[in-house]
């Protein structure tokens, strides 16, 4: 058996190796991230300049890529709260390695995901006349609250595990590393030497935060599912709406996960830490979320279908045969039947065919978004000829520039912040070696950080 | 009450010029419309204008009398009509006017005396006191409770919370090494 110094060193290079080399291809990802997010800001210059008119918003059709964008943005941003807290709260020690990652997401996602709803608006500078003029009764303002709650209570939570890894890279990388980035692991390591005061205050403080962030989460995209099924449209009259939401959320967050796994599993060579296992049970959890999506789908379906009144038969016919039926298909076949079987045929039950099926459903969540967006909107209230909605250039490019933002942003911290948790890895591996048989989800007690980094 | 007597000048130009035009007296006529408003008007109260008509000092019946107010809403300023109405035997309409917002209104009425071609105007102000805003009447059921103090309460909860998070941060810090940039 390897000892367990060795083991652990072994982990902390590895943690320390995406911080101290840099190869030619980040520079060349990083600018040509850079080239997609200056394009979208130049098309979003065209918009401030020129109005919502450069836009296919219209006043029929009034929200479009950029509230599609925002809802997906602010789904997968429950990437981080299943990861971290549910898995946490449930002592799976399996989550170790990729709890990080799942935090890095939710920040990010949530940053991206409230930009867009500035960049919705024709006048930005009015931003503060919803905190200003804002009334408690509108889901406009309950939007703003939660998902401003939601982004403090996520960078915390990312904050507070990371203690004692930004104090391992600030005592391991010193000649290593520009002063900038020992600057930042010295301040944000907050004096941490790993003794037990340290220890009991940090354990109490991510035991109060995961119990806090998984009713803020929930309730975050409850209230974005509100500002559609509070609204008087047919296709959003729906009380389920914030279930569905929810479970939307947690599975695309499950997803783009997946994705962002595999992407570092690849680069920064994670392979001993990032196992097929873990893409394996993140597949059966995207396959439970999968499985709760259709039974909501045919749920609201058979139940609106049934009786068939109001504007339901149009926004069915749209849906199932219409302008959208290609699409449609492709979101209930693709995306939600086919990863199941993906993750649950033995054949393909590999990371190759869990991050296959997390590809297929993270495109088909961003769809599933836009028909609750668009062709909600397409419904027309009165008995007149349907409005149409095609997404102009500056709305591709501003899109793109986000998602843009959205990888520079993730590539950004991987290039600064600890990209695994060693502590908690290093935990989880030392309760593995004192246990003689351990159970692929050995139940943990809420664990002490090791000491000193 | 508060009587505003507006004697407007009925002679329509351009019937008069049509007169002056033609071999034949001038068609003109004289009317006195009064429009009769509360002294006292509060938002949301009802009340009524009186609009009296005379002609020649007789009263003026059988005469549709169209009666306006302006309004303001959501920063658009324009005119909404209260009613229209057909004076009685003695020169009367009444019009029913539930003043919606705290200012000073015009009045504003239109009617097509005989032998007109285009209708005569008459306005009048009247003052509003009360509430600035009559919206609409409270909808839903009233929960005990179930308010905006409650979502206020929830969201301080949940900050004080995550402040008290916050300070154990500082309880961290506080518990290291004095000496700044110390390593372990």
């Amino acid at each position: 058996m390897e000892a367990v110094g060795t083991w652990r060193e072994r982990l902390e290079q590895t943690a320390l190796a995406p911080v101290v080399n840099t190869s030619r291809w980040y520079y060349l990802w990083v600018a040509f991230l850079l080239a997609v997010l200056a394009w979208g800001l130049y098309a979003y210059s065209v918009q401030l300049r020129d109005g919502l008119i450069v836009t296919g918003m219209r006043d029929r059709i009034s929200w479009g890529l950029y509230i599609t964008t925002f809802v997906f943005f602010i789904g997968i941003s429950h990437a981080g709260t299943l990861i971290s807290a549910i898995l946490r709260v449930t002592q799976a020690g399996w989550r170790t390695p990729v709890t990080r990652m799942a935090e890095f997401i939710t920040a990010v996602s949530l940053a991206c995901g409230a930009m867009f709803v500035i960049i919705d608006l024709g006048r930005p500078d009015r931003l503060l006349n919803v905190i200003i003029h804002g009334r408690w009764q509108s889901p406009i303002v309950w939007d703003v609250v939660a998902i401003t709650t939601y982004l403090t209570a996520s960078l915390m939570y990312l904050f507070l595990p990371m203690i004692p890894d930004l104090a391992l890279f600030r005592d391991r990388l010193p000649g290593k590393v520009p002063r900038w980035k020992l600057w930042i692991y010295r301040i944000f390591s907050v004096g941490w030497v790993g003794n037990n005061s340290q220890r009991r205050s940090m354990a109490s403080a991510i035991a109060l935060m995961m119990l806090l962030i998984i009713p803020i989460a929930v309730s975050v995209h409850t209230v974005v599912s509100w500002i559609f099924a509070m609204t008087l449209r047919e296709p959003w009259n729906s009380t389920i709406f914030g279930a569905f939401f929810v479970a939307g959320a947690i599975f695309s967050g499950i997803a783009v996960l997946i994705i962002l796994m595999a992407v570092l599993r690849k680069v920064y060579h994670l392979e001993e830490y990032i196992t097929e296992k873990h893409f394996k049970y993140l597949g059966f959890l995207m396959t439970a979320m999968a499985m709760i999506m259709i039974y909501g789908n045919l749920s609201e379906f058979i139940t609106v279908g049934y009786k068939l009144e109001g504007e339901g038969e149009f926004h069915f016919e749209q849906l199932f045969l219409g302008q959208f039926a290609g699409f449609y298909w492709y979101y209930f076949i693709g995306g939600l039947i086919v990863p199941c079987l993906l993750t649950l045929l033995p054949w393909t039950r590999n990371i190759r065919g869990v991050v296959l099926a997390a590809v297929l459903v993270t495109v088909a969540m961003w769809i599933e978004r836009y028909f609750i967006v668009v062709a909600g909107l397409r419904v027309p209230l009165m008995p007149y000829e349907p409005a149409s909605y095609t997404p102009t250039w500056v709305e591709w490019s501003v899109m793109a520039g986000g998602f843009a933002l959205f990888a520079l942003l993730i590539t950004i911290f991987v290039k600064v912040f600890p990209i695994l948790s060693v502590w908690e890895i290093a935990e989880e591996h030392e309760s593995a070696e004192q246990s003689p048989a351990p159970a692929p989800l050995v139940p943990e007690a809420v664990a002490a950080p090791a000491g000193g980094g | 009450m508060k009587t505003i007597s507006i004697i407007t000048v009925v002679t329509v130009m351009a019937i008069a010029i049509a007169g002056l035009g033609s071999a034949g007296t001038a068609n003109a006529a004289h009317v006195v419309a009064e429009i009769t408003a509360p002294a006292v008007l509060e938002v949301g109260q009802p009340s009524e204008l009186q609009v009296a008509l005379l002609s020649e000092d007789l009263a003026l019946a059988d005469t549709v009398v169209t009666a306006y107010t302006d309004v303001s809403f959501a920063g658009v300023v324009g005119q909404i009509e209260l009613g229209t109405l057909t004076t009685d035997a003695s020169g009367m309409a009444v019009f029913e006017y539930e003043p919606r917002q705290a200012s000073s209104h015009e009045i504003r009425i239109e009617f097509l005396a005989p032998g007109d071609t285009e209708p005569t105007v008459a306005t009048t102000t009247v003052s509003v006191s009360g509430a600035s805003q009559l919206f609409q009447s409270t909808a839903g059921v009233q929960i005990p409770g179930l308010n905006v103090w409650l979502i206020i309460a929830i969201v301080s909860s949940v900050w004080f919370l995550l402040f008290t998070v916050g300070w154990r941060v500082f309880a961290i810090a506080s518990a290291g090494p004095a000496v700044r940039g110390v390593t372990s």
